[in-house]
Formats: C-alpha cells, sequence, structure tokens
C-alpha cells in the first residue's frame, strides 16, 4: 500500500478526506482489519474444561526467595518502610503507656487469694496498700466447714502490705505471710511480694 | 543506731530548715480550698489528696490536723522527693483510724527517710536516685536497718542498674525483717552481688536466709550454707561459669510459704 503511513496517520488524525483517497481494495482490506480489531476488544474467550486445574497444579507452592533477599525487601529502599514503622509504632505505644523501665516486668495485674482461719469471726475484711485501706472493698466470704474465710483480688506486681480487720475492729496481720513489717503506727502489716 | 556527728550534723540543720520552711513559709489554710490550692501548687497527685479530704471530712478532721499531715507531702514535693510514699503513709494511718497528730509524725520520719536515702543514692551514683530506689531505701531504714548498712549496700551496688539497687534495697529489708542485725546485711548482700545473682536468685537467696533465720541459724553459718565457705563459693562460682550455668544457687528456700498468687 503505497503512502499507507501517510494515510494512516491522515486517517488517524481523524481527516475525512483520507478514507476517500483509499482504493476500493483498501478500503475493503481496512474494514477487515477494524472488524478483526473490534472482535479482539469485544471477544470473550472461553478456556477448555480443567485448563485452571492444570495450570495450579503445575504452579510451586511457594516461590523459595532467600532470607536475605526477603529482609532486604522490608528495609528503607524499594519504597518501603515496614521495620521502621513498626519499631516506631512500638517505641511510642511504650511511651503512651508508661512501660516501667525499671522493674523490667510485665504490669499486668494477678489473681491473689487472701485466707485466714476465724471460725468464730462474724465478718472478716481485707484492706491493704493496694485498695488505699478503704474499707468495704473486699470482704471474705466464710466460714467454709473447716472455718476459713477467702477472698480473691488482683494485685499489681509490686510489694503490698495489709490487714485483716474481723468484726469490724479487730485488724490483725496475715498470719501466713512470709513477712512483716512495722508500720509505724504501732501495728505491723504482713506484706506480700507479687 | 550508730550515726556520725556529722550525720548528726545535717539532719539537724534539714529538720530545723524544714520545721522552719514548714511554719513560716505556709500560713494555715483556713479552708478546704485553700489546701487543695496548696496540694495543687505542690504538684500533688491529685487521686491521694481527694482521698485524704474524703477521709477528713468523714472523720471530722479539722483543718489544721489536715494541713499537719499533708504539709509534709507538700514539703517532699517541694524538695523534689517522691510525695507518693508520704500520701500513701496518710492514707493508711486515716484508713487504720489513728490520731492524724501521730500520722503528721509519721509522715515526717517518712520525709526524713526519703531525705536520707537520695542523699546516700545521689553520692554513689545521682543517675541510681530515682523514685523506686529512693522509697526502697527510705523504706530500709523505716523498719530499722542502719543507714551505714544502707550507706555500704548502695555503695556495694552502685554499678547495677536502677532496678537491681531496688532489688538489693528490699532484700536488706527483708533479711532486717527476718532477723538479721544491720551489720550483717552488706555482707550477705555482697555476697549476692559478687555471685551477679538476677533478682530471682536474689529473691531466692533471700528467702532461704530469712527462713534460716527464723529458724535460729546464725548468719554466719547461713552464708555459709549458701555460698559453702569463701573458697568453696568462689571454686562454684567459677565453675558455674565455665559450664555456662547462670542459674541456681546453692540450696533452694525449701518451697515458699505461699506460692505465686496464693499467700
Amino acid at each position: 500500500m503505497k503512502g499507507s503511513k501517510e494515510h494512516v496517520h491522515r486517517m488517524l488524525d481523524g481527516d475525512p478526506a483520507a478514507s476517500a483517497e483509499l482504493s476500493p481494495d483498501q478500503t475493503e482490506e481496512l474494514a477487515t482489519y477494524a472488524k478483526a480489531l473490534r472482535g479482539l476488544e469485544t471477544a470473550r474467550v472461553s478456556v477448555p474444561p480443567g485448563f485452571t486445574e492444570r495450570v495450579m497444579a503445575v504452579l510451586p507452592e511457594s516461590i523459595d526467595v532467600p532470607w536475605g533477599e526477603r529482609i532486604r525487601s522490608l528495609w528503607p529502599g524499594q519504597g518501603r518502610w515496614v521495620i521502621p514503622a513498626v519499631a516506631g509504632a512500638m517505641a511510642t505505644v511504650l511511651c503512651a503507656f508508661g512501660v516501667p523501665l525499671i522493674t523490667g516486668g510485665t504490669n499486668r495485674p494477678v489473681e491473689v487469694t487472701f485466707e485466714l482461719h476465724a471460725p468464730d469471726a462474724r465478718s472478716v475484711e481485707l484492706i491493704g496498700s493496694f485498695n488505699g485501706w478503704r474499707r468495704g472493698e473486699a470482704a471474705l466470704q466464710g466460714p467454709d466447714a473447716t472455718g476459713h474465710w477467702s477472698v480473691t483480688v488482683p494485685l499489681d506486681p509490686g510489694r503490698h502490705e495489709y490487714l485483716f480487720v474481723i468484726d469490724d475492729r479487730q485488724m490483725v496481720p496475715d498470719p501466713s505471710a512470709s513477712l512483716y513489717r512495722p508500720d509505724g503506727f504501732g501495728r505491723t502489716n504482713a506484706v506480700i511480694d507479687i | 543506731m550508730h550515726m556520725s556527728r556529722m550525720t548528726r550534723a545535717v539532719l539537724l540543720m534539714w529538720g530545723v530548715a524544714i520545721t522552719v520552711s514548714t511554719s513560716a513559709g505556709d500560713t494555715v489554710p483556713t479552708d478546704w480550698p485553700a489546701l487543695q490550692s496548696l496540694c495543687e501548687e505542690a504538684g500533688l497527685d491529685a487521686t491521694p489528696v481527694r482521698e485524704i479530704f474524703r477521709h477528713c471530712q468523714r472523720e471530722r478532721i479539722g483543718i489544721g490536723d489536715a494541713h499537719a499531715m499533708l504539709g509534709w507531702a507538700i514539703e517532699a514535693s517541694r524538695e523534689e522527693l517522691p510525695a507518693r510514699p508520704v500520701m500513701a503513709k496518710i492514707v493508711e494511718g486515716l484508713g487504720k483510724g489513728v490520731p492524724p497528730e501521730d500520722i503528721a509524725e509519721v509522715s515526717r520520719q517518712r520525709v526524713r527517710h526519703l531525705y536520707r536515702a537520695r542523699e546516700i543514692i545521689r553520692a554513689a551514683d545521682g543517675r541510681l536516685a530515682v523514685e523506686p530506689v529512693i522509697v526502697a531505701g527510705a523504706q530500709a531504714m523505716e523498719s530499722g536497718v542502719s543507714e551505714d548498712a544502707v550507706r555500704v549496700v548502695v555503695e556495694a551496688g552502685r554499678d547495677s542498674r536502677a532496678g537491681d539497687l531496688q532489688a538489693l534495697l528490699e532484700a536488706g529489708e527483708e533479711l532486717y525483717l527476718a532477723g538479721f542485725g544491720s551489720e550483717d546485711i552488706p555482707p550477705m548482700l555482697i555476697d549476692c552481688l559478687q555471685r551477679r545473682l538476677n533478682r530471682v536468685e536474689l529473691r531466692r537467696a533471700v528467702r532461704y536466709a530469712c527462713q534460716q533465720r527464723q529458724r535460729g541459724m546464725e548468719p554466719r553459718r547461713i552464708r555459709q550454707a549458701l555460698w559453702g565457705g569463701e573458697q568453696g563459693s568462689q571454686q562454684q562460682h567459677q565453675n558455674r561459669e565455665h559450664n555456662g550455668q547462670g542459674g541456681g544457687i546453692g540450696p533452694g528456700p525449701g518451697g515458699p510459704r505461699h506460692g505465686r498468687g496464693r499467700p
């Protein structure tokens, strides 16, 4: 097709005269190509039965990427900031929640059961540094058949001092505590380390 | 309690200074809002202050008595000492129905111990003078451990991290409360330091020592039982390091009297 390149450009530029300059054969050929092009754009190609299963069967389950490559892919570069972003987020959380750096341990409360053998008591209460030495917050349940009273309370890790209040008047330290400390007021507190 | 003349002089001067500053610097507030303003100006934590106010009003404690108690927390805060343990003592006293004047006196003593503990720790290494360590030192002295013993332990542990020194001071107090004399505490804890016990190992060693002391064993014999004599202990320590075993020290504590979560 002589001068076809120029013709094509003129036709693409929307010059109606370009089409008029084509010979009848060229016009017919062009129509054939145009029809084929439209067919490609709108065609729905159906795959033979079992095609997907066969393709999946030959694909490997995982692609073996070397560890060095994987770690490099997490580091800045290639537009990725995964490690710095995670580290930054963790530092923010640590600062925001004041994670204790001195004690080093977790700060989750621990369920602690306090028991007292007082078969004749009418009521037993637990007061301590963990509840502001307030009455009416931690009543022991009991007595059971053996004369024991008990209560379970959540305590933060650390050292706590406490007493039992029997019948709303008598304060006694826990006889089973492993440590006692004078309270400065003439009494002795039981001490528990969590 | 043994105290050098210099220590006595410093304590006396400081006591006088605080008494003068609290009595002359602050006029006693005439109403609760004025006392609250004083507390706020001193930067006291609002929660325990509210708790103390509630107690005072419920027990009909006058503003003068309330100020006498809280004045020590205010003073601690102004001196940049931990004020929380002072307020905790006030709350404890009120919860137990202790007369306000006794609470004020115990609070004064607590501030004095906090001050002394901070001075001792600062002298060893200023970076260690953080609240938990200061409080542990003060509580040890409050329980009866001599200032000299606290000083020796702090000096010995000056290369430790703050948390480790705190644990060491708490261990010293525990030993004292179990019947060790103040003079027996530093050697026992220095043994632990030299063997680089971690906090769990330290706790086990102290528990064991306390149990043996309560059974009547002499401190010197307890150390021997723990370390097997100086030579033996050094050899054991070297062997342990050589074998790459960091854990375990001497005999176990014989089982705690209460497990974790059950006193």
